[in-house]
C-alpha cells in the first residue's frame, strides 16, 4: 500500500501563464441570453457551446482581444497538502491538467523528489532515500529515454543489475518477441513508441510490486496502445501488482483503471473508485413538448444542476447524484426524461471548471 | 545503511551505460603502458618515454569525462529521473559512481602502470644504457617509476576530487564541465601566486619548503622537485586529503534530489567560494609586481560579471549587476585585508622564520641581464649575460643580518633601491632602466635553501663585479 500523507512540495520560480477565458468567448457563442454556459476555454467548451472554436475566435471583437491579459501565475507549491492512499492490487489513474502535479507526485512516490512536508510510505516505509522501499517500485518516466548507446538487451541488463532479485529475463524476452522489438538493434534506431514500449516491458519484467507509468502510452498508435494495455493488464493482474498510470487521456484512464484521482494546482480534487466518481453526478436529457424547461423549474424540483444546456426544447442537465435524484427529475414535469451515461471526460471538465481551470 | 552488493550492482549497471568511455580509456592507457614499458630507461637520470607521458596526460581528459558522466544524474534531468528512482539510497548511489570511475579508468590505469613499470625495469636490467650496470639501472628505475607513479596518482586524485565535488554542487551540463576546470586551475595556481606575492613583498626570502607547499599539482614537481623526504611526505598527505574530500563528497550528494537538477548552481556558497578564490588569484597576480592597475581591475570585474551572468542565465535582471559589483568590491576589500594582515605579520610569520645569516654555510650570487621598466615593474629576460659566483667566503659567524652580508658582498648590492610594500615596489625612481636581476642563494646548515632577489642597475654592474672580487661569466648567451 502506498500512503501519501499531507505532502507538500515547494517549487522555485515556477510560473504558469493563463488567459482569462471570459473575454475569449463572446456572448453570442455562449448560447444566447439566459444560457449559463460554464466559463471554460474554447477547446473544452466545444461540447457545450454552439459554434466551432474557430468561429468563436473569429467572432471575438477586437476590444475583447485587447482585454485578454496573460497572467503569469506564480504558484509556490507544486503539491499542496496532498493525501492519498493507493491500495494494493489496483490500477490507479492520475488525472490532471498540464502542470497540475501528477508527474511531481509520481516522482515523489518513486523517491526522485524529496517532500517538503508530509510523508510518503510504501508498505510502511518512508520512500525517499530508502533502497528497500524503492526496490518494490519501477518508474517509467514521460521522456523518451536517452540511452542511445544501448541495445534493448543491454538496457535490460542495465535494469536487471538494479532489480537482481526479482527480474525475470524470460518474461522480458517473451514480451519483446510479442511486440516485435529487436534485441540487438541500437535504441537510437527505435521510434519514440518503440522506446516507450521497451522501457514498459522492462518494467513488467522487473516484477516490481508497483509499476508507475507516466504518460507511457504517448507515441503509440491506437492498435499498439490497445496491445500494450492488454499486456500490462494481463501481467499486473496475474501477479496482483499495482499499476499507477498518469495520462491526459481521460477516456483511457476510464477504460484502464478501477480507481482514479484528479489533481489540479497541486491539490486533490477527488480520489476514489471510478464507480463512485461516476456516481457523484448524473446526466439527464429532459424534453417538454410545450415549452423549454428552465433552470428555475429544475431548481424548484429540488435538483442542484451543475450544468444546464438547452437546445430548442431539449434540455440536458448534470446534477449531483443522490438517492432521490430520480424522483426529483420526475417532479420537473418533463414529457420525456432519460438518463445519459456520463463519461469521465465530462466529470473531468466539470471539476476542472469548478476549480477555476482556465486556458 | 549501505549495501556493498547494491553498490557493486549499481556500478555494474553504470558500466554498461559508459561502455564507450571505458573502451577509449583502455585503448589510451594500454598504449601508454606499452610506450612506457618499452620506451623508459635509466640513463644518468630517469628518462621516461615522451609519448607515454603525453598519452598519460591526455588520458586525464578521459578521467575527467568519466567523472562527469558517472555523475550524470546531477546535471541531466532524464538521467536523474531514472537513476534516482532506482532502488539505491544516496550513499549507495554515490559510492557506486566512484566504483564506476574505478572500473572505467582507474583499473585500466593500474594495469597499464604495472605493465609499464615492470617492463621498463626488466628491459633496463637486461639492456642498461651504459652509465649504470644492470642492477643499478634496475633499482634506480624502480625508484624513478615509484616517484612518477606517486606524482601521477596525486594528480589523478586531485582531478577526481575536484570534478566530483563540482558535480555535486552544480546542476546543469555547462557548469558540470567548466566549473571543475575553473576550480582545478584556481586551486592549482592560487597557493603559488599567494606564496610568491607574500614572500616577495613581505619576506624577501624564498623558502624551498614554502615553494613545495605552494604547488598543488605534482606534475610540476616531476620536473622541479628535489626528491626530498619532505616532498614525498607532502605528496602522501595530499593524496590522503583528496581521498578524504572524495569520501566527504557524499555528504553534499545526499542533500540533492532531482529538483535541483537543471539549476546551474545548486549551492550558492560553493559558487561564492569559487568566485572569491578566483578573484583572489587574479588580484594577487595583478598586484604581484606591477602595483595597482585599473585595467587589470576592470577586467577582473568584467570577468566576474560575465561568470555571474552565465550562471544566472535564466534569472538575470539588469539590477543584479549593481549587486554583483558590490560583491566584487567586497572581495577586493577582503583581498586588501588579507594583504594587510600578511604585511603586518611579516608574511604570516614567514619573515620571522628566516634563520640568522650566521646559520648559513654557503652563499652564491647569480645575475641575469634584464630590462626593467620601473613604472610597472615589467622585466624581460635579455639573457645577454648570466653570471654566477660562490660568495661563501663572505659569510661570517659574526654577521647578524642579511644587510650586513650584502654589504660585504657589494656596496652596489646593498644600495639596491627597492621599497617593498603592499602595492609593489618603486625601482630606481626612473623608467626604462637596464639592470641585472640578481639572486643571493643561501644554504643553511640544515641544507634548506633561501634566496633573496635584488636588482643592480647596469650602470653599477661594473662596481658590483669588482666588489665581488672578479665575477666570472659561467654562462653567456649571445
Amino acid at each position: 500500500m502506498i500512503e501519501i500523507s499531507n505532502v507538500s512540495m515547494i517549487f522555485e520560480n515556477r510560473s504558469q501563464p493563463h488567459f482569462n477565458a471570459k473575454e475569449l468567448i463572446p456572448f453570442s457563442a455562449r448560447g444566447g441570453e439566459g444560457t449559463a454556459v460554464p466559463n471554460i476555454a474554447a477547446g473544452y467548451a466545444a461540447p457545450f457551446v454552439s459554434g466551432s472554436p474557430e468561429k468563436i475566435f473569429n467572432d471575438v471583437p477586437e476590444e475583447t482581444v485587447n482585454n485578454i491579459v496573460p497572467e503569469a501565475k506564480h504558484r509556490e507549491r507544486a503539491l499542496d497538502n496532498v493525501s492519498l492512499v493507493i491500495p494494493d492490487s489496483c490500477i490507479y489513474g492520475f488525472l490532471g491538467s498540464n502542470g497540475a502535479g501528477k508527474s511531481t507526485l509520481m516522482r515523489m512516490i518513486c523517491g526522485v523528489y524529496r517532500t517538503d512536508e508530509g510523508s510518503i510510505k510504501i508498505d510502511g516505509q518512508e520512500v525517499f532515500d530508502n533502497s528497500e522501499a524503492k526496490s518494490s517500485v519501477f518508474f517509467v518516466n514521460d521522456e523518451t529515454i536517452e540511452y542511445t548507446g544501448f541495445t534493448l538487451e543491454s538496457l535490460m541488463m542495465y535494469y536487471r543489475n538494479y532489480y537482481p532479485s526479482t527480474f525475470n529475463t524470460g518474461k522480458f524476452k517473451h514480451l519483446a518477441s510479442v511486440l516485435g522489438l529487436p534485441l540487438n538493434s541500437p535504441l537510437s534506431t527505435f521510434s519514440k513508441g518503440m522506446k516507450r514500449q521497451s522501457v514498459v516491458i522492462i518494467g513488467l519484467a522487473s516484477c516490481a510490486k508497483y509499476l508507475m507509468l507516466d504518460e507511457a502510452f504517448d507515441g503509440l498508435d491506437p492498435a499498439m496502445r490497445a496491445m500494450v494495455k492488454n499486456i500490462i493488464l494481463d501481467e499486473i493482474r496475474g501477479r496482483n501488482a499495482t499499476l499507477i498510470v498518469s495520462s491526459h487521456n481521460v477516456h483511457e484512464i476510464g477504460e484502464l483503471c478501477d480507481r482514479a484521482m484528479l489533481i489540479h494546482n497541486g491539490k486533490i480534487i477527488f480520489a476514489d473508485e471510478l464507480e463512485n466518481i461516476r456516481g457523484r453526478f448524473v446526466k439527464y436529457q429532459l424534453t417538454s413538448l410545450d415549452h423549454t424547461i428552465t433552470q428555475e423549474e429544475i431548481s424548484a424540483a429540488g435538483l442542484e444542476a451543475v450544468q444546464y444546456k438547452a437546445v430548442g426544447k431539449v434540455v440536458q442537465i448534470i446534477v449531483k447524484g443522490s438517492s432521490d435524484t430520480y424522483e426529483k427529475v420526475s417532479a420537473v414535469g418533463a414529457d420525456l426524461a432519460e438518463q445519459i451515461p456520463l463519461t469521465l471526460e465530462e466529470i473531468f471538465i466539470y471539476e476542472m471548471d469548478t476549480n477555476g481551470y482556465r486556458l | 545503511m549501505i549495501s556493498f552488493e547494491k553498490i557493486k550492482c549499481g556500478a555494474s549497471a553504470e558500466l554498461i551505460a559508459h561502455k564507450k568511455n571505458r573502451i577509449v580509456s583502455i585503448i589510451l592507457l594500454g598504449f601508454a603502458g606499452l610506450f612506457y614499458g618499452f620506451g623508459t630507461s635509466m640513463k644518468r637520470y630517469g628518462d621516461p618515454s615522451g609519448i607515454a607521458v603525453f598519452i598519460y596526460a591526455v588520458s586525464l581528459v578521459c578521467l575527467f569525462s568519466a567523472c562527469i558522466n558517472a555523475f550524470k544524474d546531477m546535471h541531466d534531468i532524464p538521467s536523474a529521473d531514472v537513476q534516482m528512482s532506482m532502488p539505491l539510497n544516496s550513499m549507495e548511489r554515490y559510492f557506486s559512481r566512484l566504483l564506476t570511475i574505478f572500473y572505467i579508468w582507474l583499473l585500466p590505469f593500474l594495469i597499464s602502470a604495472a605493465f609499464g613499470f615492470l617492463m621498463s625495469v626488466l628491459i633496463s636490467s637486461v639492456n642498461p644504457q651504459g652509465y649504470y650496470n644492470s642492477v643499478q639501472a634496475a633499482s634506480k628505475l624502480v625508484g624513478f617509476n615509484l616517484r612518477i607513479l606517486l606524482y601521477y596518482a596525486e594528480t589523478v586524485l586531485f582531478v577526481i576530487s575536484a570534478t566530483v565535488i563540482c558535480q555535486c554542487c552544480v546542476g546543469s551540463k555547462a557548469e558540470s564541465r567548466y566549473m571543475p576546470v575553473l576550480v582545478m586551475a584556481v586551486i592549482n595556481f592560487l597557493p603559488m601566486a599567494v606564496y610568491y606575492s607574500i614572500a616577495d613583498k613581505f619576506v624577501s626570502v624564498e623558502y624551498s619548503t614554502l615553494r613545495l607547499l605552494s604547488n598543488i599539482s605534482s606534475l610540476y614537481l616531476i620536473f622541479y622537485g628535489d626528491e626530498s623526504a619532505a616532498e614525498f611526505i607532502f605528496l602522501g598527505v595530499k593524496c590522503l586529503i583528496y581521498l578524504a574530500v572524495i569520501g566527504c563528497g557524499v555528504l553534499i550528494y545526499k542533500k540533492r534530489d532531482a529538483r535541483s537538477v537543471g539549476r546551474p548552481i545548486v549551492f550558492t556558497a560553493f559558487f561564492e567560494v569559487v568566485m572569491g578564490l578566483s578573484l583572489l588569484l587574479f588580484f594577487t597576480v595583478a598586484h604581484s609586481e606591477s602595483g595597482f592597475s585599473l585595467t587589470a581591475m576592470f577586467f577582473a570585474w568584467l570577468g566576474s560579471i560575465i561568470l555571474r551572468l552565465i550562471v544566472s542565465r535564466k534569472e538575470f535582471a539588469f539590477s543584479k549587476i549593481f549587486l554583483w559589483t558590490g560583491l566584487y568590491i567586497l572581495y577586493y576589500a577582503a583581498f586588501l585585508l588579507f594583504m594587510f594582515v600578511a604585511f603586518k605579520t611579516g608574511g604570516f610569520g614567514a619573515l620571522y622564520k628566516v634563520p640568522d645569516i650566521s646559520d648559513m654555510r654557503e652563499a652564491k650570487v647569480s645575475c641575469v641581464n634584464v630590462s626593467v621598466n620601473a613604472s610597472d615593474g615589467y622585466y624581460g629576460h635579455v639573457k645577454k649575460y648570466s653570471m654566477e659566483k660562490n660568495v661563501s667566503p663572505y659569510l661570517s659567524k659574526d654577521m647578524t643580518s642579511l644587510e650586513e652580508f650584502m654589504e660585504a658582498v657589494s656596496d652596489a648590492a646593498k644600495q639596491q633601491s627597492r621599497i617593498k610594500g603592499m602595492f609593489g615596489w618603486k625601482m630606481f625612481g626612473s623608467d626604462g632602466v637596464r639592470a641585472y636581476r640578481c639572486y643571493v642563494t643561501l644554504t643553511s646548515e640544515n641544507s634548506r635553501l633561501y634566496s633573496v632577489e635584488f636588482y643592480i642597475p647596469a650602470s653599477d654592474i661594473s662596481e658590483f663585479i669588482d666588489e665581488c672580487n672578479g665575477f666570472k661569466a659561467d654562462k653567456s648567451y649571445a
